[in-house]
């Protein structure tokens, strides 16, 4: 058989599984979305129930206020909503802290996505090119506890911005590319060439292989801990400094622990962001 | 095990990488130039004919599509960002000694996480990302 036609057959197979997985995180990420809207209307729902029970004492209300009537600051934080809904309907809820965990609370997801991604600019197309990557991007970054780990996912969740752009700008190209043939074609200006739309679909494909490995890495915490990733945040890191004022000459001594200091290893890598 | 998912991801992402030149938008672009470059080549076919000289018919797809990549990536060569010295010791050391099994894997994972800290610490950012990480830093303290 041609090399071509192998070449064409594994490429369009790649780039239909790419795109496929692509309108599949974007449905993902659209239904944490919805899922947050609903508990929202849950929580006044609650709320309505309560004033409309006229046998309340006074002492209830106060009680109610204090326990569980939750403001929107409150509301935000995970941990009160399920508390406040476990007093309330007094039983415990599982089930409700996973589907809140896994909800975005939209105003705090734009604020971020706004300062690493600058969602602002080309949102549709952002989002339905990199959701996948996004929703693991927020999770790393709201999982992460000690100050430490807080700076080191800010400046890789600002470098990743960076990269959500190329990879929209880059998908972009393909898929344009891919348009561009495909209108000819329909224009009978040109063949179609099978080849041609197996190399963009291979390149297609690739590049979501990337995305996807990527994702991977951050949603495992693996992301930063070999050598070619500390080169690329680093080089992210320089570019973004103030050249003046990089690294003191102390170099590796600043950079490293002393050889002789033990580090403890059942501290786990493994499931921690970066 | 466990390692089995690191070491696979991170070599498909390096072998990724390489394959977009590191640099996807130019390499997608140059791709998109090819693209453009046959379907004009197409359309212009009936005059190139005319021209005797040069086998035009010979230029395939595969042609088109190198050319666009490596036209839009030779700046590339020329423009090269490297890593500060201090850091590539840092990290060949690592290297080195986990070769030599004074460290276990695990350790050095940690330490080059204590890199990435350390530069994070130690840098002056610019007004712009010293902007973007005050307004993240605020975005953290409303989660917790």
């Amino acid at each position: 058989m041609d090399i071509s036609i192998i070449l064409s057959i594994i490429g369009v197979l790649a780039g239909s599984f790419a795109t496929v997985d692509k309108f599949f995180n974007l449905g993902k990420f659209i239904l944490r979305k919805k899922a947050y809207e609903k508990i929202f209307i849950l929580n006044n729902n609650i709320r309505h129930e309560f004033y409309k029970d006229l046998s309340k004492s006074k002492n209830d209300y106060i009680n109610f206020h204090r326990k569980i009537i939750l403001n929107d600051s409150d509301f935000k934080n995970v941990n009160n909503v399920k508390k406040a809904y476990e007093i309330y309907l007094d039983k415990d809820l599982k089930e409700l802290k996973i589907k809140i965990k896994n909800t975005f609370h939209e105003e705090i997801l734009f604020d971020y996505l706004n300062n690493t991604i600058e969602i602002k600019r080309d949102k549709t197309r952002k989002l339905f090119f990199n959701s996948g990557l996004i929703s693991s991007l927020i999770q790393s970054y709201l999982s992460s506890t000690d100050k430490k780990s807080i700076d080191r996912n800010t400046i890789v969740g600002i470098m990743l911005g960076k990269k959500i752009d190329k990879y929209t700008k880059s998908f972009t190209c393909l898929f344009s590319g891919l348009g561009v043939h495909l209108l000819l074609v329909v224009l009978k200006m040109q063949q179609l060439s099978l080849p041609m739309v197996g190399i963009l679909f291979l390149f297609i494909g690739a590049l979501s292989l990337n995305q996807k490995m990527l994702e991977y890495r951050i949603k495992r915490g693996y992301y930063g801990t070999n050598g070619y990733e500390v080169k690329e945040i680093v080089q992210f890191i320089q570019s973004h400094s103030d050249k003046s004022d990089f690294i003191d000459k102390n170099g590796i001594k600043k950079l490293l622990p002393a050889p002789e200091e033990k580090i403890e290893t059942e501290l786990v890598v493994y499931g921690e962001a970066y | 095990m466990k390692n089995i998912g690191d070491i696979l991801s991170s070599s498909v992402k390096i072998a990724t990488d390489i394959l977009f030149v590191n640099n996807p938008v130019g390499t997608s672009m140059g791709v998109l130039f090819g693209v453009l470059l046959h379907g004009s080549s197409c359309i212009f076919s009936p005059l190139f004919e005319t021209i005797k000289a040069i086998n035009f018919a010979a230029i395939n797809i595969f042609h088109y599509i190198a050319f666009g990549i490596f036209s839009f990536n030779i700046r590339n060569f020329y423009k090269k960002h490297k890593v500060a010295p201090e850091v590539i010791e840092a990290i060949n050391f690592i290297e080195k000694q986990v070769v030599e099994g004074r460290i276990t894997k695990t350790e050095a994972k940690l330490q080059y996480r204590e890199i990435i800290s350390k530069v994070v610490s130690n840098v002056q950012f610019d007004i712009s990302t010293e902007s973007k990480i005050q307004n993240l830093a605020t975005i953290n303290q409303r989660f917790k």
